[in-house]
């Protein structure tokens, strides 16, 4: 430890309009120590603190803090008055020491001398309590509706899920709707998050965050006096007197304010039963006046998380050709199940989905299926688990169809049933593997796009034909491939469904190649072309994609 | 199997045939010389005869998805405006042919739909309605102004006539065609546009063709050709100017948009690269037409003698 | 009842009484899968076969989604139908598919190749009928082995 401290005493001290102020010392395990740091005509004296695992990072922090707490009113200084620096990695504690005092020199520079201006918004910092030891968390999207300062009423919200976060208690709760001025604006949340139990609480919308020394959320009841309308402070009182009777822990108060001229945020505040922070003030005069204020006490700030489709999809989302089509999705084993997962989790909003079949456990290894829901219709269990992923999918399933095409065919008013039943969707993806159900698709000449997705035994290729002419181009590719009957099929008892020998691994790696090609195809807003992708037996694992 | 690509080609366009339908052929032909009959009565001197501009006249067509195209060249005091011509022309067809066939307005002339006949034919003729220029003048230079009819109205369109001289396209693309080797490089690539269902009008196909013919040495197997007008296409078709042999004002490259050009010189590529690499590619791209075998060879369930059947399980 | 397929023009006759008869075994063995073979002559060209009756089997095995066919006899019966005045040959085979779709299963159209493959059959096209059976409705389809693969028939 003496040998740390002296590397890191003879580095400091040997960088350029650098010095040190207060000796570094080693308090327990960490190295602690004041400099002065000149750049241009500013000196600024940061504290240092130098933790153990330091040069490495630790849960993704810099394990060096710089603190001035006099700097706290300029950007990217945190509430401790410490500097929000992220430097590359480096292995060695004196390398690391540079680059990490550029980086402060690189942030005096820019943020305290220059005072540029991010171009992004940076949400304030907001102090979190847990209430009865629990954390919340409210999820919010966006809402079709201009709000305007002194706003206020009633929200509803939906209790989403109960979790731990680093062993402290976390409810996740989903805002629902808002009642402003007599009108419901609601979350756009799909069907089935819509339909959760509602709580209500309240809400109330100011002109900005309230916040001292620029970005830090204030602390205190006090500090809203003259911020919140004096209505919303007497509804407060009035609710805390209208709930008296009741048994309740906390209502939720959301507080929203505008980021941007077409964005909003709310903050979330949690009142205690019994702790409402209001006071009725006598003011003396000619007449004594009654009015409700602000106590001092903590606000007990709440966690929220933009989840708009635009959030919750920010960090990949598919073409929008796909995520706005309408998509039906016939067959959901292996292949079917796969693409319906990928497109939902790619921002898909409407998919349906049609299998006659139930999910058995022999499934599992290789779908997008779960043990522990046993046997069940398999469109009945990814229409759930379609909707645990995203809150944005609307989806619907049919257990008949493709036993209705083939019964039904040769009855004139069938074909045309069936015909407006797929034109009713903008994409049908056929994964049945059934060559008979592809050849009558293919027939009804649909204006639908019809993309057929089907593996060959072993997954040595994933085939993709599309229409027009989707059949023919799937008979071709099979012909060329030599797999008009197949052999070596895994039966498993009972010989009805004899199907393909393939792992999980094997399969997606081929159905997430062909999605990604078809998004690129729609991307570039070219045609769908069929093509099929032949993996290499050899031991670099190789896809090769062959396009019609 | 290797498919010999050339011999393939040749069943192409031998299963292809337009006299392997006949009877469907000579349908179209009586139901043509009826519209023609009906139009001379109707307009009398006001018209000059009717004759025939599409692909039949041209040579060129393949038997499936075929029709007539079948031009009614008008005197110039006939009407006095294009859209009175056409308007007229439609009202006659749809009064005389209501509950026999379906009539419809489409961008230059009127198709007739007949509903399938008792062997389920269908036969479709397009009446395409043209004026002369000035009166008189149609027996010497064989100029018609058509009207252009447009659903969204000739703003959205632009021009709503196309002057333009259709015998000079009929002949030209027919003297053309009876280069025995043009013609079938042409009805191959109506084959390829027929069977997957491609945007490109027939009428752009026939001048590309030529064009590449007369720019390129075409010459070797029927592959080879075909190999040689496919590059052309797909290295030229975004930047080629093909004029109207009708009207050299009339740049007919502008009805294919940007966006169908690159999308054809895409499928030319794909087409060149997957029959090189794979002889048997080139059956998905020009297919037999599998009404018409080659072999008429009869299927029969075959053998027929004593069989006893071992045991046997069914699922 | 006469079924045809227009892409092969092949036909079978078939009699409504025989095919009845033939529902009526199925059901006795339903939900459990039956079947037996079919017998009959080709008419000259051999494009139309007709059916005029069948053999149940002396030994088999079944379960609701599997049906094996025994030979015990066969070969005797067979003989018997062979040499009446107007002979009968083996034309193909019959099952049920209880509460499911007459189509052929992969195990179906592995039955049908190595029927054909068999030295002691002479046919190379058998016939395959499928009874999809439910507590209701019988939906009987036919198909005929050919190409590697089944052609199924339509009603004329």
């Amino acid at each position: 430890m003496k040998e740390r401290l002296q590397q890191i005493v003879s580095v400091v001290g040997s960088i350029e309009n650098v010095t040190i102020i207060e000796p570094f010392t080693i308090d327990n395990t960490t190295v602690k120590g004041s400099l002065e740091v000149t750049v241009g005509d500013r000196k600024e004296n940061f504290t240092v603190f130098i933790e153990r695992p330091y040069p490495a990072q630790f849960h993704n922090m810099e394990t060096i803090r710089f603190l001035n707490k006099d700097l706290i009113i300029y950007d990217h200084v945190n509430a401790d008055g410490s500097i929000c620096i992220h430097t590359s990695h480096h292995p060695s504690l004196m390398e690391k020491l540079h680059i990490d005092i550029a980086s402060l020199k690189a942030w005096m520079q820019k943020y305290l001398i220059d005072q540029s201006a991010d171009s992004h918004y940076e949400h304030v910092i907001t102090p979190m309590v847990a209430v009865s030891g629990i954390r919340q968390v409210m999820l919010f999207t966006d809402l079709n509706h201009v709000f305007k300062p002194g706003d206020h009423g009633t929200i509803n919200y939906s209790l989403l899920a109960e979790g731990k976060v680093k062993g402290i208690r976390t409810a996740t709760y989903i805002l629902q709707s808002i009642k402003v001025k007599g009108e419901d604006v609601e979350c756009k949340w799909n069907k089935g998050y819509k339909a959760l139990h509602p709580h209500q609480g309240m809400f109330v919308f100011l002109e900005g965050p309230p916040v001292k020394n620029k970005r830090f959320m204030v602390e205190d009841w006090d500090d809203l006096n003259g911020v919140l309308p004096q209505d919303f402070v007497d509804l407060l009182a009035a609710t805390e007197r209208s709930l008296r009777q009741q048994n309740y822990l906390k209502i939720s108060v959301l507080l929203g304010y505008p980021i941007s001229d077409n964005e909003i945020h709310w903050q979330l505040i949690n009142v205690e039963k019994g702790n409402f922070p209001v006071f009725v003030d006598k003011i003396a005069g000619a007449r004594t006046i009654h009015i409700t204020r602000l106590k001092k006490q903590q606000i007990l700030w709440g966690d929220t998380k933009n989840c708009s489709y635009e959030y919750f999809f920010g960090r990949g989302l598919l073409d929008s050709k796909l995520t706005d089509s309408k998509i039906l999705i016939i067959g959901i084993g292996a292949i079917g199940s796969m693409v319906a997962q990928t497109l939902c989790r790619g921002g898909c909003k409407k998919i349906d989905l049609v299998d006659y079949d139930a999910k058995e456990p022999g499934n599992v290894c290789r779908s997008e299926y779960q043990f522990s829901t046993g046997v069940n219709d398999k469109v009945d269990e990814l229409r759930v688990q379609l909707n645990d992923i995203s809150p944005f999918i609307e989806t619907a399933g049919n257990v008949m169809i493709t036993d209705g095409v083939k019964f039904l065919w040769e009855d004139l008013d069938g074909q045309k049933f069936f015909r407006e039943y797929f034109n009713g969707y903008d994409l049908v993806i056929d994964c049945t593997a059934d060559n008979d159900l592809a050849h009558l698709i293919d027939r009804l000449e649909l204006d639908a796009n019809v993309v057929n997705l089907s593996i060959t035994n072993h997954a040595q290729e994933l085939i993709c034909a599309v229409n027009p002419n989707l059949y023919m181009s799937l008979v071709h590719v099979l012909k060329l491939l030599n797999k008009e009957v197949e052999e070596d099929l895994y039966n498993p008892t009972g010989c009805w469904n004899p199907t393909f020998r393939a792992g999980y691994n094997d399969i997606s790696v081929l159905v997430q190649y062909a999605i990604k090609q078809i998004n690129l195809t729609l991307m570039s807003a070219k045609p769908l072309r069929s093509f099929y992708l032949s993996a290499s037996e050899g031991n670099d694992f190789q896809i090769k994609s062959i396009t019609f | 199997m290797a498919t010999d690509r050339s011999k393939h080609l040749n069943d192409v366009l031998t299963t292809h045939k337009i006299s392997k339908e006949q009877a469907l052929l000579d349908k179209h032909k009586s139901k043509r010389d009826d519209i023609v009959t009906a139009l001379n009565e109707e307009y009398g001197t006001d018209i000059y005869s009717p004759f025939n501009s599409g692909s039949y006249a041209k040579n060129t067509a393949v038997n499936k998805k075929f029709d007539f195209d079948l031009m009614a060249p008008f005197k110039r005091n006939a009407f006095s405006t294009l859209k009175e011509m056409y308007e007229s022309v439609y009202d006659f067809l749809n009064e005389k042919y209501q509950g026999t066939a379906y009539v419809r307005r489409q961008k230059v002339s009127i198709g007739i739909e007949f509903y399938a006949d008792g062997d389920g034919h269908v036969i479709k003729i397009d009446v395409v309605p043209g004026r002369e220029l000035n009166k008189d003048q149609y027996p010497e230079d064989r100029k018609l102004n058509l009207y252009v009819y447009s659903q969204f109205g000739k703003i959205a369109e632009g021009s709503d006539y196309i002057r333009t001289n259709v015998s000079a396209q009929v002949s030209n693309i027919r003297d053309n065609a009876n280069r025995n080797d043009l013609r079938k490089i042409i009805r191959l690539l109506k084959v390829w546009k027929i069977h997957n269902n491609k945007v490109p009008k027939s009428f752009f196909i026939e001048l590309i063709v030529i064009k590449a013919f007369d720019k390129k040495n075409v010459s070797g197997s029927l592959w080879d050709m075909l190999k040689i007008v496919l590059e052309y296409i797909r290295d030229n078709v975004k930047t080629v100017s093909l004029s109207d042999p009708g009207n050299t004002g009339n740049e007919v490259a502008d009805s294919l948009s940007d966006w169908d050009k690159t999308v054809m010189s895409d499928d030319m590529a794909n087409i060149v690269k997957r029959v090189d690499e794979n002889s048997d590619n080139i059956k998905l791209y020009f297919p037999l037409n599998d009404k018409f075998p080659l072999n008429d060879q009869k299927n029969s369930y075959g053998g027929g003698g004593f069989s006893v059947p071992p045991v046997t399980r069914f699922g | 009842m006469i079924l045809i397929n227009r892409e092969l023009d092949l036909t079978i006759n078939i009699d409504d009484a025989l095919m009845s008869s033939i529902e009526t075994v199925g059901r006795e063995h339903y939900p459990k899968e039956f079947g037996g073979i079919l017998i009959g002559y080709y008419m000259e060209g051999q494009q139309q076969v007709i059916i005029t009756g069948t053999l149940l089997p002396d030994d088999y095995r079944s379960s609701p989604s599997s049906f094996e066919r025994g030979d015990k006899g066969l070969k005797e019966r067979l003989k018997a139908v062979y040499e009446e005045e107007k002979p009968k040959i083996y034309v193909g085979e019959w099952h049920t598919h209880p509460n499911a779709a007459p189509i052929p299963s992969y195990t179906d159209l592995n039955a049908l190749k190595e029927i054909v493959a068999s030295d002691a059959v002479s046919i190379d096209h058998p016939i395959m009928l499928i009874l999809g059976l439910d507590r209701k409705k019988c939906k009987p389809a036919f198909y005929v082995y050919m190409n590697k693969r089944t052609y199924s028939y339509e009603n004329i």
